[in-house]
């Protein structure tokens, strides 16, 4: 048997002439000029940023701008300094060719045979990449930064959030909250 | 400053455990949160591991014994901080229902908790969330008017349900006979237990009664017990929890209402 319902004598929905509180409209016109951008860095590094971000209860995003102005300024300040190297793993070798005097070589013919698909190692960079909305004026001083050390952006940001990080966690960095005046309006006038 | 108030006539609907738990978590958002405890139980001080203050009476009180106006140097003296960033309250006790008597006697109008909150606005608050108590007029009806924004929190009975309508039905004469400019922000559903037909009854019946003011419910935890046992709030006590998560979801839907 269905119980009482204390709303039943209303025809009407209870708050219908009641004044109810709506959400906040919002433009998201910084969002749509400043689109989040994919970096290929490594997934410890996305991981890490993630934790943090949940541990702050705040987005991964202000706190990816905030990792980054402050390695930024660690960098500007020669705190954090770059030691640019040959990557053993992305190291490739091209073909060239110079006058010799050696026997002749015989080449086999070359046999048909079926590669199985399976042993080909597919590269795929799905979850490798992490999107942050760093903003276009961040984008563009990341890349300043790289292009001076000739190094592929992520790199310079993984190091970045890296070096953040860990200042985060000897104490040497307190990220805090900040209110941001949205918008200014007249509320009176003097003479 | 945005006011809001955690209301329903009925008692043990979980307003108190609402109020502080949403207010941490819009501390722990950055913001600069303000609980005043209207109810003279004074179970937000506990809940928060404080001591009961008659600091609500204090405030109340103040200007119906003093001629001057309470200055923001003066309602420092009654908030206490919480030891939790960005969270402080006015503590309450059982002078608050003598000061409630007091109002009633000094036929105080219906604005009167609002004008004594101008020197609270000069200290920097950003929210400032009202804990009620269990009763029909006087404070909760005074501290209604105050608000911008009132949340009605029920649990999932039919005592409960009864209450709400009984508030709304105060709200619509707040709105009509005295110049109400606050909304309802809306039912919050509490002890929430999906397993019971009892609380799938009274879910649908809010939601047909309200049909877009219904939040996300507040599901019946023991945890959420064990952190006012302890003096803790849901984020203290388990930061991971569902109900950490549901209040955490609570607090950024108010913050995105006006």
């Amino acid at each position: 048997m269905p119980g009482r319902n204390a709303f039943s004598n209303n025809n009407a929905t209870v708050a219908h002439d009641l004044v109810v509180a709506q959400k906040r409209k919002q433009t998201r016109n910084w969002e749509k000029s400043n689109p989040a951008r994919r970096y290929l860095i490594p997934v410890d590094v996305r991981d890490e940023v993630a934790a943090l971000a949940e541990a702050l209860m705040e987005n991964v995003d202000p706190l990816a701008c905030v990792l980054f102005d402050y390695a930024e300024t660690c960098h500007t300040r020669g705190t954090l300094k770059f030691k640019p190297r040959l990557n053993p793993k992305g190291r490739k070798h091209t073909l060239a060719w110079e006058e010799a005097d050696t026997e002749p070589i015989q080449l086999q013919s070359r046999r048909h045979r079926s590669v199985k698909r399976t042993d080909t190692p597919f590269r795929s960079l799905k979850g490798q990449t992490a999107a942050y909305r760093l903003g276009a004026e961040r984008h563009v001083r990341l890349r300043v930064i790289a292009e001076a050390y000739n190094l592929p952006l992520a790199d310079i940001l993984s190091a970045f959030f890296r070096h953040s990080i860990q200042a985060f966690r000897d104490g040497k960095l307190k990220i805090r909250r900040e209110p941001v005046v949205m918008q200014m309006q007249v509320r009176g006038w003097s003479e | 400053m945005k006011i809001i108030v955690f209301a329903n006539q009925k008692g043990g609907t979980g307003k108190t455990t609402t109020v502080v738990n949403v207010g941490d978590a819009l501390s722990r958002m950055g913001k600069k949160v303000l609980i005043v405890d209207l109810d003279p139980q004074g179970h937000a001080a506990v809940s928060l591991n404080l001591d009961t203050e008659p600091c609500v009476a204090n405030w109340l009180m103040y200007p119906i014994f003093n001629a001057n106006p309470i200055t923001p140097e003066i309602m420092n003296q009654w908030i206490r901080p919480t030891r939790r960033e960005n969270l402080f309250l006015l503590p309450g006790n059982q002078m608050t229902a003598k000061t409630q008597r007091l109002l009633t006697i000094e036929e105080k109008p219906i604005n009167y908790i609002k004008d004594q909150l101008s020197a609270v606005r000069r200290l920097g608050f950003d929210y400032l969330l009202f804990d009620t108590p269990p009763s029909t007029g006087g404070l909760q009806e005074m501290a209604s008017w105050a608000a911008d924004l009132v949340v009605i929190v029920s649990s999932l009975d039919y005592l409960s349900a009864d209450g709400v309508s009984g508030f709304v039905d105060m709200l619509k004469v707040l709105q009509t006979e005295k110049q109400w400019h606050g909304k309802l922000a809306g039912v919050l559903p509490t002890f929430y237990d999906e397993q019971t037909r009892t609380t799938r009854e009274q879910m649908a019946n809010l939601r047909t009664a309200f049909p877009d003011q219904v939040f996300t419910p507040i599901h019946r935890a023991t945890l959420l017990r064990e952190a006012s046992a302890e003096g803790l709030t849901i984020f203290e006590k388990d930061l991971k929890s569902r109900s950490a998560f549901e209040y955490e979801d609570l607090a950024r839907r108010l913050s995105k209402l006006e």
